[in-house]
């Protein structure tokens, strides 16, 4: 039997997983949602499974197996993963289960994970799980493998900033060489689920109490936010940007959706008009000084004088931190991974605030490509890595393991500034 | 109780705060080398060593091993960062939170719906640190708090504050100039009510912003306590 390569993104949010199947057109993870849900009438859901138990998803609660980026709780993330393997072996019901005695796992993890919960996710690869190989590493050390289809000129992998923007929080990674500078990595801790509590305050003062409504909030989210190109001007004419959102009725929608021209208004339809609310929520990473105003913190003076770095500060900070050489290099291959860079805008708005800030003679350039779906990039660049004969020089196979153990194979994966 | 906080008005500096723990005794050691004459040693009644702990030092060392190659030094965090990132890491959780936890139930696992091989079926904790690891119900600090290489935890948790920090405005730098043009961006202001930019200053007593008259009134009634 030949040997299966299994890619798993472990996001915080999405839980990215695929097989290599040979080609690289067209394939695309599956994705399920990394929580455990339990509806309101008690019923315990993995994955996706809330999906098909009920439409009314109010008061649904989640349980994570991430808290603050990290990989904690593994009684949630096993039964995840069960039904993950699960789902990914039946899509190809023809050929075989999942057999992980004889598959490649390539899996990745936040960076800076506590050593000791990295070890954890080891053990349970190999001594639960048994998979034969392994290879773990940060979702952004994946990017540069990806073929980007945008033809430019120059174009190589070589060096890479990767902004990872996914439901926890943002990274700002440098990969020189396919490898992480780890001097010049920098986090905000601004992503989807933040952005989500932002909305929820807002919507729930003006509008409606919508606060136990997760899955509601996310996909308002998703549906109305934008980025602004200046926010002052967009500010001043907000009612031109105006969106109705539709709450949903049960009969005729059961998320909700924006008002077009056609849509049809019944009496009992309940709605309302969101104007600022779009761009002030994603605005937030250019001034993180909206997280902080409008709460019962705000009269803290320590705040109020804080000097707040937003996310262009801190995507010079890291770029000025690595090699003088590779600078320009990384600033014209800025990379966009992760769910909330799907927010519309976001690439045009990084360019011109960076525009701004590096030098003129800079090449300022967002690496694209219209076929590639920004939340599975990693997942992709998995993919293509697992192509390369050189997954064979860094992996660990289980024999490995169960000679060395697993400090051993913690110290081949772990970060290494600290020693 | 195994931590507890020494009241800062006893030891000299106001930006040094002390911990004393009898736990982690291991991470001693490294402390030691160039730092022993802060480090008190005393016993307590059940007979184990009290180590107390200055947490700018251990970032110090932090500093100088990660910012070797920036190049400055000088004390990290001074009692104004330190409330700081208090404030800040209270507000992040706060916002993040998406919904009131819930158990799971007992001996919870998958059900696969269609049929599989019984002997393939994986069970729960084949080996005993397997087991270990799955039932373990531990939240991250838990985690935190067992990590003896106080290093890599000040490493993780700094992650979060690299956006509000004092230390680069206070500290010497050669490109001044920049840096204090990056600091000093003005912050938007938005009425808390309506949400237009506000000309105004922040309430006194909510440290809220208004834009109006109006929408001052109508703070007074509801947001402002």
């Amino acid at each position: 039997m030949t040997k299966e390569y299994l890619v798993v993104d472990n996001g915080s949010y999405n839980i990215k997983a695929g097989f290599n199947t040979g080609s690289i057109e067209n394939i695309h993870p599956i994705k399920v949602q990394n929580a455990i849900s339990k509806t309101k009438d008690g019923v315990v859901h993995i994955g996706n499974e809330y999906l098909n138990h009920s439409n009314n998803l109010s008061g649904i609660q989640f349980k994570r197996p991430y808290e603050q980026g990290h990989l904690v709780s593994w009684e949630t993330e096993k039964p995840i993963w069960d039904y993950v393997f699960d789902h990914v072996s039946n899509g190809r019901k023809k050929i075989h289960e999942l057999d992980p005695s004889n598959t490649h796992l390539i899996l990745t993890e936040t960076p800076f994970q506590l050593p000791q919960l990295s070890s954890n996710t080891d053990q349970i690869v190999f001594e639960e799980y048994g998979f034969n190989e392994y290879y773990r590493c940060t979702p952004a050390s994946l990017v540069p493998f990806v073929e980007f289809g945008d033809n430019l000129p120059n174009k190589s992998n070589d060096f890479m900033l990767v902004i990872d923007s996914g439901y926890n929080s943002t990274w700002i990674i440098p990969m020189i060489y396919q490898t992480i500078y780890w001097e010049g990595v920098r986090k905000l801790p601004i992503g989807g689920k933040l952005l989500n509590g932002l909305l929820k305050e807002l919507i729930s003062f003006r509008h409606y109490d919508i606060s136990d409504d997760p899955v509601l909030i996310n996909h308002i989210k998703e549906q109305t936010s934008f980025l602004a190109d200046d926010l002052p001007k967009f500010l001043k004419e907000k009612s031109k940007h105006q969106a109705e959102f539709i709450l949903p009725d049960f009969k005729t929608t059961t998320t909700g959706f924006v008002r077009t021209k056609d849509t049809k208004i019944t009496p009992d339809t309940q709605s309302f008009k969101l104007t600022d609310e779009r761009f002030i929520i994603p605005e937030a990473f250019y001034r993180p000084e909206l997280l902080f105003d409008n709460s019962d913190i705000a009269s803290n003076s320590v705040l109020q004088n804080a000097p707040l770095k937003n996310l262009t500060d801190l995507i010079v900070d890291s770029i000025m931190a690595c090699p003088e050489i590779a600078r320009p290099l990384l600033s014209a291959n800025i990379s966009l991974v992760g769910g909330t860079t799907n927010i519309e805008n976001f690439d045009r708005r990084l360019l011109s605030e960076l525009r701004k800030e590096l030098p003129s003679n800079w090449f300022v350039r967002i690496r694209q490509d219209k076929g590639l779906n920004r939340d599975e990039l990693s997942w992709l660049g998995g993919i293509e890595l697992s192509n390369l004969d050189v997954l064979n020089n860094i992996s660990v196979s289980k024999k490995d393991y169960f000679e060395h153990g697993a400090n051993w194979c913690q110290r081949q994966f772990g970060f290494k500034n600290l020693s | 109780m195994l931590v507890e906080e020494i009241p800062k008005s006893t030891n000299a500096k106001s930006s040094t705060i002390y911990f004393t723990s009898t736990i982690n005794l291991s991470a001693r050691s490294m402390n030691r080398n160039g730092h022993g004459d802060d480090e008190e040693s005393s016993t307590n009644k059940k007979g184990r060593a009290k180590v107390n702990y200055n947490v700018n030092q251990l970032m110090n060392i932090q500093t100088q091993i990660n910012g070797a190659s920036t190049g400055s030094d000088g004390p990290l965090k001074s009692a104004q960062q330190i409330q700081l990132e208090r404030v800040v890491s209270k507000r992040i959780v706060d916002l993040s939170k998406e919904s009131n936890n819930f158990e799971l139930p007992k001996n919870f696992c998958y059900n696969p719906t269609h049929e599989i091989d019984q002997n393939k079926r994986l069970r729960l904790g084949n080996t005993p640190s397997t087991k270990k690891i799955l039932s373990a119900r531990r939240n991250l600090n838990s985690y935190f708090e067992e990590e003896r290489n106080l290093m890599s935890i000040n490493t993780i948790l700094g992650l979060n504050y690299q956006f509000v920090d004092f230390s680069e405005v206070e500290a010497p730098r050669k490109k001044k100039r920049k840096v204090e043009g990056r600091m000093y961006r003005p912050r938007v202001r938005l009425c808390c009510i309506c949400g237009s930019t506000s000309n105004y200053s922040r309430c006194h007593l909510c440290g809220l912003f208004y834009c109006s008259v109006r929408c001052n009134k109508f703070h007074q009634e509801s947001r402002c306590k």
